[in-house]
């Protein structure tokens, strides 16, 4: 027997299982755990397998609401998203469809977004357990450690580094796509490698070009010297800032400063894409929650430098469970005047996700089946799945994305240890009653009991 | 000339302070047995005393001197006990008492049986209200629901004089007696306008009562002399129990119909009839509950009836108490044998149902065993007795039927079971420890 502490693990990640071959399949395509984990290896949970047709004409509606175009129509500050699932559990692809939308709008900086006419950027920013968010100075925090830690600040370093005439234009020309930028315009290194002088011939017009844009000389240099580099910024720059700072100073920093580097980088808009705002609002206090939106009303909507230029759009995810709590604070904060949160209107600026319907669910299987297929001859088809199994499955989740998605696959995995080559509905009638609980069904409220058994 | 409806036999006591749970009987003959004498002083004391109980899952100390007084007089009359001569107040076993001590260790049911009877010929209570309930709702087989306010926030207290009737407690009142119309057709057989008229009565009536407890009323300041005070849905809750109660039990809906007894006294008034449920409930001539969760209110179901005959199993004779047309009680006692698939096909239903209302794959049992004893007219202790052999013929894969049943039962006490309400509700002993919760899954096909 092998030595424990010398033996190595046989199961190499990106392996190919041949438990799945019998239905075409490279893996399970379908994950088992359906949520969005931003950073995660595998594609099934990272967000990358994307059916960008189940959500359209919500895309639509978000550019329309968010995204300045060449005709000018006016865009919102505040827009909202409204999560019809919580009616028939969580997982109807809301966090995915911001994550894809930020991928978007990052991949090109807004150029296919808004038709070539704007550049701009995206953050997703989601409320985290650990530091809390409860205040606004926290929620600021948060959306600035988003938008460093996912190259915002960044990007804008970078565009201030190629408009400065500091670097030649052939090096320019060698920078590539948006995915080498990291290790091209903004890695001092290669930059040494073409001969760019960082220190002085690239950071002075930099320096100047942020003063003139009226940041604050403490954060010029901030930037000038660190800005550029995502993880130097973050730990060495952010990261180092106290809750003083943040208590302090936070709200003027995001809303004030970041603006007007932004706009020295010559960004037009910035969208901020907040998800989970109940988990913000569920732990606060009565005072917290009416000093939280009366702030979001000063530094969206008519006190900061950022609502005297309009730059941050922000789409805030509203359960409907905390939309009756935010109601009464948002009316004496006098928000429902600027972006009402109350039915009906709220209607043009909310984005409502609701269920799948068979015609949808057919792209959603497709797009993972493809992604997981061992060959191409049964690409863009739902093999090995019957259309009646889809649609079983559907019925039985309820039509909400994650829980279709979960009961595939263990649908699929139960196919396999059945060794089918094939499933049909069978297989998902036998997936779901053999562990679900007995409770399938909708309940008919004020029903009439049965009638007692018992005949005296 | 039609002849005149025979009547139920005055009752010969209505006294219910010897109402006792039937545990407390045992406990007294357990004691008169051990020791040479009882009396109530002693079996107050540590030495020779009663000791701690439980109810529900209410630890209770003592009894009162007044209940342990009228409980020995009671076993006296019943022949099991007898005072010791020149000793007043000192009690001796008899003969008998120590035959049904000894029952009370070997054959329990047949002692709660031997006092049903017993109680019956004393009070006639627990026979009448078997055949009242099947009076009320014939059509419902005597499901009968004393309707309640919805649960809601504590409201604010009022000075007691302050006995306005605001026209929300009227839609709360015809709300909750639609509501268990609806889910038991016929439970509460009072027309609209009735109810409201006589609940308003009794409101203002309850606002005219001497208060029971002064209390300082918040809204006057400190140092203030102290005002009686009352909680509005307190009072509604009283109002409306006691009103259901003098409608359905009380010869006030019919009036015009001949009267179960030939006295104008209310058989059970409502202070009584607290004292009743639990009793008829433990001796298994009805199963009630203040939290089915279909209405708000209390569900009163009979789990025996009167006929001339009827099968045995599942039904058991109980000779003696006799309706005045002399028809003995028949007590719902099946066997399990006799009723296992159609208790498990009401269970797997009950628990399904409990399912789709919470969402969750445990839920409460006390709420699965209200709807089951009602659809199957189960007292809750033949219910623990029945769940018992499922649960055991489950695990060893016994039950009949197509499918292998995955039956889980929880002791943990849930949240709702924590509070003072929940503490009342009695819960489901499985071994002699309380369940409540229980999740059903079907293990596969057979």
């Amino acid at each position: 027997m092998e030595n424990a502490l010398l033996r190595k693990p046989i199961i190499e990640g990106n392996e190919v299982a041949d438990r799945y071959a019998k239905l075409g399949l490279r893996d399970n395509p379908f994950p088992a755990d359906p949520a969005l984990v931003i950073g995660s290896p595998d594609d099934r949970l990272n967000g990358s397998i994307y059916c960008r047709d189940l959500h359209s004409r919500n895309i639509d509606s978000f550019r329309d609401l968010l995204i300045p175009t060449r005709d000018r129509r006016p865009v919102r500050s505040l827009a909202f998203l409204m999560d019809h699932a919580s009616l028939r559990g969580r997982g109807i692809g809301k966090s995915a469809f911001l994550k894809h939308q930020r991928d978007e709008i990052m991949k090109d900086l807004g150029e296919t977004a808004s038709s070539g006419s704007a550049v701009l950027f995206a953050a997703y920013v989601v409320p985290t357990a650990s530091p809390p968010c409860r205040k606004f100075w926290e929620f600021c925090r948060l959306i600035a450690h988003a938008m460093c830690d996912q190259g915002v600040i960044a990007k804008a370093m970078w565009r201030l580094r190629a408009m400065s005439g500091a670097i030649p234009a052939e090096v320019l020309a060698k920078i590539g796509d948006s995915d080498d930028w990291e290790s091209t315009i903004g890695s001092d290194s290669w930059l040494h490698q073409h001969k760019v002088d960082t220190y002085f011939a690239l950071a002075d017009p930099i320096k100047a070009t942020l003063s003139k844009a009226g940041v604050a000389a403490e954060w010029v240099e901030h930037f000038a010297n660190h800005g550029a580099s995502i993880p130097n910024f973050g730990n060495h720059v952010l990261r180092t800032q106290g809750d003083s700072f943040w208590r302090r100073s936070g709200g003027d920093w995001v809303f004030g400063d970041l603006v007007r580097l932004f706009a020295a980088a010559q960004f037009t808009r910035g969208i901020l894409l907040v998800d989970e705002l109940e988990k913000i609002v569920y732990n606060q206090n009565i005072q917290e929650r009416r000093a939280f939106v009366d702030a979001l009303r000063f530094y969206m909507l008519d006190g900061s430098h950022n609502a005297r230029v309009r730059f941050y759009g922000m789409l805030l995810t509203i359960h409907p469970g905390i939309q009756e709590i935010l109601l009464p604070y948002w009316k004496a904060a006098g928000l429902d005047r600027l972006a009402p949160l109350n039915q009906p209107d709220a209607e043009d600026i909310t984005l409502y996700f609701s269920p799948l319907d068979q015609q949808m669910s057919m792209p959603l299987v497709t797009v993972y089946l493809d992604h997981f297929r061992a060959s191409k001859a049964k690409m863009g088809t739902i093999h090995p799945f019957a259309k009646e199994a889809v649609v079983e499955a559907l019925v039985k989740s309820g039509g909400v994305p994650g829980r279709t998605l979960r009961l595939l696959h263990r649908v699929v995995e139960r196919a396999v240890d059945l060794g089918r080559t094939t499933i049909d509905k069978e297989v998902v009638d036998l997936v779901y009653q053999s562990s679900e609980p007995l409770a399938a069904g909708e309940l008919v409220e004020n029903e009439s009991m049965p009638k007692g058994e018992v005949n005296f | 000339m039609k002849p005149e409806a025979p009547t139920w036999a005055t009752p010969p006591s209505r006294s219910y302070s010897a109402l006792g749970e039937c545990s407390l009987y045992a406990e007294v003959l357990h004691a008169a047995e051990r020791e040479q004498c009882i009396s109530a002083p002693g079996l107050m004391s540590e030495e020779q005393g009663l000791g701690q109980r439980m109810r529900r899952l209410h630890l209770l100390q003592v009894p009162t001197k007044t209940t342990i007084t009228a409980i020995v007089r009671t076993i006296q009359e019943f022949g099991w006990l007898q005072e010791l001569p020149g000793a007043r107040g000192k009690f001796l076993i008899s003969d008998p008492g120590r035959e049904i001590a000894q029952e009370i260790r070997t054959n329990p049911k047949a002692f709660r049986r031997r006092l049903a009877t017993l109680l019956h010929q004393r009070y006639i209570v627990p026979g009448w209200f078997v055949s009242r309930l099947h009076a009320i709702n014939p059509s419902g087989q005597g499901e009968v629901v004393l309707p309640a306010p919805p649960k809601s926030e504590q409201t604010e207290r009022c000075d007691w004089g302050d006995n306005a009737w605001a026209s929300e407690y009227e839609a709360i009142a015809v709300a909750a007696a639609e509501q268990a119309n609806r889910a038991f057709p016929g439970a509460f057989p009072v027309p609209t306008d009735r109810w409201t008229m006589e609940l308003k009565a009794t409101w203002n009536y309850l606002g005219t009562l001497q208060p029971p407890v002064h209390r300082k009323s918040k809204r006057h300041p400190a140092g203030s002399k102290k005002i009686a005070t009352f909680g509005a849905r307190e009072r509604l809750v009283h109002a409306m129990r006691e009103t259901a109660i003098n409608l359905l039990f009380g010869v006030r809906l019919q009036p015009e119909s001949p009267p179960d007894f030939i006295t104008s006294k209310l058989p059970v008034p409502p202070r009584a009839f607290r004292v009743w449920c639990p009793r008829l409930e433990e001796l298994e001539f009805i199963f009630y509950s203040d939290y089915h969760p279909a209405i708000s209110g209390r569900l009163l179901v009979p789990c025996a009836g009167f006929r001339d005959s009827a099968p045995c199993p599942p039904f058991e004779r109980l000779a003696e108490v006799k309706d005045p047309e002399h028809r003995p009680l028949w007590l719902h006692q099946p066997p399990w044998e006799n009723i296992k698939e159609r208790f498990v096909g009401v269970l797997v239903d009950s628990y399904r149902w409990q399912c789709k209302k919470v969402g969750a794959m445990y839920v409460s049992l006390l709420n699965v065993r209200d709807e089951v004893c009602r659809r199957l007219r189960l007292s809750s202790e033949l219910f623990d007795v029945l769940l018992d052999r499922a649960y055991r013929d489950a695990i060893t894969n016994s039950l009949s039927g197509s499918k292998f049943l995955s039956i889980s039962l929880e002791s943990d006490i849930t949240g709702e079971q924590s509070g003072a309400v929940g503490l009342n509700r009695r819960p489901v002993y499985i071994n002699s420890v309380p369940h409540s919760l229980i999740a059903i899954a079907a293990a596969g096909v057979k």
